[in-house]
């Protein structure tokens, strides 16, 4: 440890999985905190069977969508089903600062573990649990991820073009929006905690958090009654405002995103084209006059940038033109400010090698946090957990493990 | 109403409340302080006389413009106070580092450079309040090649990957209709101040929060960006189907009145769903057997779905679906797969939301008063239910300088004659 560390000293147990909980914990790990994982061979983290794994091979420790969502934490092998590996579980109940959860409210309840529970034997600990729809209500123990959420939450619905289905979002969407929710409450909880001594539970309702980012549709609704749909790229506020084909980019199709979203841009948009002549139709020098106009519009934007290389075109028209090139992951890896920024970070896993993850979205100038470790195998870093952090003694631990109450491996 | 009411009044002051936010941003950063200020903070939004920009937005209120009026300003400044103050001005500016002398945070998204070439950069800013913390939301961030580059929600759904990945192959790539990504940036953007500010609580040393919103945009691509480099794969946009690894499997389904959302996969995961719900197909209008008595859960997946027979396989079970979903409302499909307790998810539009069961159980929505309109208006509610400091809600959005004299005079000490020099001279 460095010192330097925003959360250096705090102490979280992560009991929670799959994405929005995990992530959360994430946050705190990277800005310093101890974080300890709930991890099980038996009752695998879904992530560990998902992929990406190394070469394509699937493996309870090849995965790295796992090695990523727990990144700069530590682990412990347990089984919940064991009185034993329960007893453990209660230890670093009385451990933590922090203890994160996402099961649905039945299954804390059936481990004896609610918040009520919990803070008998800890009263000051900020918890939080998220599941889908929250702790309370006739739902509250609906399963699912955030690809389903997505659908609930509206965004499938707003996705895709007006004159077919909808498409899915890609991913567990709702997720990313949840985990920056759940992360500030858990600070702004803890900053409640060291103030007054007081801890807390937070129950965060995965699709009341979701439905933030369609607030001012979900008003526009209520006000004007409105029902918001998709629209394709297009938009009532600028013109163009589109997709246009470039050449191909690494041998698979390009393309550059274009919004002109004042006749300023516009200008600058027809000044990059060189002033075509049909560019010159005093018609479109207004956005109304471009937006009676939209399909010849982009069909003239798309002729011009066809010939065009995707980052010469954006060199091209950035910063008088909004443009953007519609990045791959290779792409977003080759990006030249996401390298400036330094995002991907390369870590070294046990089983997986280096390979990059996934960094910081934000910096602070003065205490930047920064990934410590890729997630370890199952067990990996048990025996350092009862050890180190819960100061068992070596017949403790060999009674645990006779036990099989918890999954040891290496040391 | 349940014991988690929303519209119970609070009990004790938010997780933040002894914290001053000076809120600078443009629409773009808006978010970042209407979260502080859900958790207490005092949050005071400085406009430029006559008003932020940004209240120029649609949708408005009875679709009728006007600065009061714009619903994106309603949703994205609750619970925020406003002063103007015209930074273009030296006395304004001078007001701006009284007011930020006293402050915790100040949260920004102007283009870089833009509050430097004022004075108020972050060096100045740290030089007049060590312990400010200072948040900056933009497209790019602060550095770099593309800092100061244009970003609006199209070109960062471009350049932070997520519409490479939306879309039908025959037609291009494609945003989310309702613009994000400068939404995540400000989300991400009250995490960031949340553990600055934790910081100097704790040491007095404040600091500059520098948030891309392009960084965020790439973390919503969940576990995409490591597939060229693991599995020598690049994802790319299937339509209704998602990619997975690489295999692919289908995700939405038509119905009577819509969408619905259902993984057609098999395995650990997936299997159980499909089993469940050719089940209950089976049960209503009978299944081929040579689909029924498929061992979803045992099945392989990700060989299948990669070969020619298993594509064909899927295909057949998709047309079962279609055909039976086609009779059926999403709200009959979603409370039958709640009753058999398997994984589907209506593709609820904005109206279905507001009359969700779940959401009213809990109390979600919160009416809040518009003086200026005959009823309250319905917000949706609370993002967290916090046991011992809840959000706030309540406040509408602030009307255009609504508290200069409470700020300025009450708070800064200014004199109401200088209050109304400034007045006249259009500075506030």
């Amino acid at each position: 440890m460095t010192g330097t560390q925003v959360f250096d000293g705090l102490k979280v147990w992560d009991m929670s999985w799959v994405g929005v909980g995990p992530l959360t914990g994430r946050y705190l790990a990277d800005y310093g905190a101890t974080v300890v994982r709930l991890d099980s061979s038996q009752r695998p983290d879904v992530l560990r069977l998902t992929p990406p794994f190394r070469d394509g091979v699937p493996g309870i420790n090849n995965s790295h969508f796992y090695a990523d969502y727990n990144a700069s934490k530590l682990g412990i092998g347990l089984d919940l089903d064991n009185a034993l590996g329960r007893e453990v579980a209660w230890r670093l109940v009385e451990w933590c600062d922090v203890l994160l959860e996402s099961f649905t409210p039945k299954t804390m309840a059936a481990w004896g573990m609610s918040y009520a529970e919990l803070r008998e034997r800890n009263p000051t600990m900020v918890m939080l649990s998220t599941c889908m729809q929250g702790q309370t209500g006739p739902r509250r123990d609906y399963r699912g991820f955030g690809n389903l959420m997505a659908a609930l939450s509206g965004f499938y619905e707003v996705c895709g073009y007006p004159d077919r289905d909808p498409v899915p979002v890609y991913g567990a969407y709702t997720d990313f929006v949840c985990q920056r929710f759940a992360a500030t409450a858990v600070v702004a909880a803890l900053d409640h905690r060291r103030r007054t001594g007081q801890g807390q539970h937070i129950d965060l309702s995965q699709y009341e958090a979701a439905i933030q980012l369609l607030g001012p549709q979900l008003l526009d609704y209520e006000v004007n009654g409105r029902v918001a749909t998709r629209q394709g790229n297009r938009s009532e506020l600028a013109c163009p405002h589109g997709v246009y084909p470039t050449l191909p980019v690494r041998g698979h199709e390009g393309w550059i995103a274009i919004a002109c979203e004042t006749d300023e841009h516009w200008r600058a948009l027809r000044r990059a084209m060189g002033d075509p002549p049909w560019a010159r139709d005093p018609g479109l020098a207004t956005f109304l006059g471009r937006k009676a106009a939209e399909d010849e519009v982009d069909a003239h934007v798309a002729a011009w940038t066809a010939g065009g290389d995707q980052l010469e075109l954006l060199r091209t028209l950035q910063p008088a033109v909004p443009a953007g090139a519609v990045h791959d992951q290779t792409g977003l890896h080759e990006d030249a400010q996401v390298r400036q920024r330094g995002y991907f970070v390369t870590l070294e896993h046990t089983e997986m090698g280096p390979v990059p993850y996934d960094g910081l979205q934000a910096r602070l100038s003065r205490t930047p946090g920064r990934l410590t470790k890729a997630a370890p195998c199952v067990g990996e870093d048990s025996y350092a957990v009862l050890s180190d952090l819960l100061g068992m003694d070596e017949d403790e631990i060999a009674d645990l493990i006779a036990a099989e109450a918890v999954e040891i491996t290496g040391g | 109403m349940s014991a988690v009411d929303a519209r119970a009044p609070a009990p004790t002051a938010g997780a933040l409340a002894p914290y001053r936010v000076v809120d600078l941003s443009t629409a773009r950063g808006w978010l970042t302080g209407r979260i502080l200020a859900d958790l207490g903070a005092d949050v005071v939004k400085v406009e430029p006389p006559g008003g932020d920009p940004g209240r120029r937005l649609p949708p408005f209120a009875d679709d009728e413009p006007g600065p009061e009026r714009s619903l994106q300003w309603w949703f994205a400044n609750r619970g925020k106070r406003s002063v103007c103050l015209d930074l273009d001005d030296a006395d304004g500016v001078a007001l701006a580092r009284r007011l930020l002398a006293g402050a915790d945070v100040v949260v920004e998204s102007f283009d870089p450079g833009y509050l430097a070439e004022r004075g108020l950069g972050y060096d100045e800013l740290h030089a007049l309040n060590p312990r400010l913390v200072v948040t900056s939301v933009t497209p790019f961030g602060q550095d770099g090649p593309y800092a100061g580059w244009a970003g609006p929600d199209l070109v960062l759904s471009a350049m932070g990957g997520p519409m490479w990945l939306t879309g039908e192959p025959d037609r291009p790539p494609v945003r989310i209709s309702v613009p994000q990504y400068e939404m995540h940036g400000a989300a991400e953007g009250a995490v960031a101040t949340a553990i600055a500010l934790y910081h100097a609580a704790a040491t007095g040393e404040g600091q500059h929060v520098d948030v891309s919103c392009q960084l965020a945009a790439i973390r919503t691509l969940m576990n995409a960006t490591a597939f060229p480099y693991l599995e020598g794969v690049e994802l790319s946009r299937q339509g209704r189907e998602v990619a997975h690894g690489h295999a692919r499997f289908r995700m939405l389904y038509a119905c009577a009145d819509g969408h619905v959302s259902v993984l057609l996969t098999a395995g650990a995961l997936g299997g159980p769903i499909v089993k469940a719900l050719l089940r209950w197909i089976g049960e209503e209008e009978g299944v081929p057997e040579h689909l029924s008595e498929v061992d979803w859960v045992a099945m392989d997946f990700a060989e299948l779905a990669t070969s020619e027979e298993g594509r064909a396989f899927f295909a057949e079970v998709s047309a079962v679906i279609d055909d039976f979903f086609a009779r059926r409302t999403k709200a009959e499909l979603y409370a039958e797969a709640l009753a058999r307790g398997f994984l589907l998810a209506p593709a609820n539009t904005v109206a279905d939301i507001r009359v969700d069961e779940q959401l009213a159980a809990r109390g979600f929505f919160v009416e809040v008063d518009h003086p200026e309109r005959p009823e309250p208006v319905v917000y949706p509610g609370p993002w967290a239910r916090l046991s011992e400091t809840p959000l706030a809600h309540g406040a509408r959005a602030p009307r255009v300088g609504e508290h200069n004299r409470a700020v300025l005079v009450d708070e800064l000490g200014l004199g109401p004659g200088e209050l109304r020099s400034l007045h006249a001279r259009g500075v506030v």
